[in-house]
């Protein structure tokens, strides 16, 4: 009979998560995974069902703390401009306090699992954002587009700064530091380019 | 509740197949799966018992090899 440990089980996170974003989902096997944790494999599956199942229980702890992270002084009945400030504000706190993780989640949203892994996780942060957004569009404050490119409009240019911050270059390798400044003239395009 | 680890070669959705009714006849094995991308094709079983021997009998009593996965 075997016993759990919580500390293998977090030194097991945690080179799941190092392992995942350098070398991506497919990059790593339970073995590698074992022997770089410093386990044997007999005691990784004493945690996990298999290597999906670690992927699965990494990404439901962070989405967790990710939307936790994203709700934070969030109500959806604040006006776009408001409410959209605050998320951006919160997310890029958690991506530029988290890079690892971010890039975890990153990996995930561009694989096959990603579908699967939205099952697990409980609507609650959806039913959040797509009422914020049907009052928004209700006010005339943001104009009606499939929300994905809802999303990549509201969204996405606020991770690709940091994704330059973290990643120390951007365009041309120039040298591209992440401020708030930065980021408040960023918002106001948005904004811009999303009003009806 | 105990959570037996073994290394075997069930290979192919052929063997698990023949592997089913066996662990599922068994009212001692509450839950299991077998790992079929690793290399040690591992068979995780959480069990109400930690009576290894009955359970590697009756997987090899099917062909396969069953051995308790060492820490």
């Amino acid at each position: 009979m075997r016993t759990r440990d919580e500390n293998k089980q977090q030194s097991i996170r945690e080179k799941a998560l190092e392992m995942i974003v350098q070398k991506g989902l497919d990059g790593f096997s339970m073995q590698k995974l074992a022997k770089a944790a410093g386990v044997s494999p007999a005691t990784f599956y004493i945690y996990y069902k298999d290597k999906e199942d670690l992927i699965m229980q990494l990404w439901l702890e962070e989405t967790k703390r990710m939307t936790e992270e994203t709700l934070k002084n969030f109500d959806p009945a604040m006006s776009f401009r408001e409410g959209l400030k605050v998320q951006w504000i919160n997310r890029a706190r958690y991506c530029m306090k988290n890079p690892e993780k971010m890039g975890f989640l990153e990996q995930l949203r561009h694989s096959a699992l990603w579908g699967k892994s939205f099952k697990l996780v409980g609507d609650d942060f959806k039913k959040v954002m797509s009422q914020f957004v049907a009052n928004a569009i209700k006010n005339k404050e943001l104009v009606k587009v499939p929300v994905e490119v809802y999303w990549s409009i509201a969204f996405a240019p606020l991770y690709n700064l940091v994704k330059f911050h973290i990643s120390g270059g951007s365009v041309g390798g120039n040298k591209f530091t992440f401020s708030e400044k930065i980021m408040m003239e960023t918002l106001e395009l948005v904004l811009k380019a999303l009003k009806p | 509740m105990p959570i037996l680890i073994f290394k075997t070669n069930i290979r192919f959705k052929k063997d698990l197949k023949k592997i089913e009714p066996v662990l599922n006849g068994i009212d001692d094995v509450l839950k299991w799966n077998i790992d079929r991308h690793d290399i040690d094709k591992v068979l995780r079983i959480e069990a109400r018992t930690d009576n290894l021997e009955m359970i590697i009998n009756s997987i090899q009593q099917e062909g396969y090899l069953c051995e308790e996965l060492p820490d």
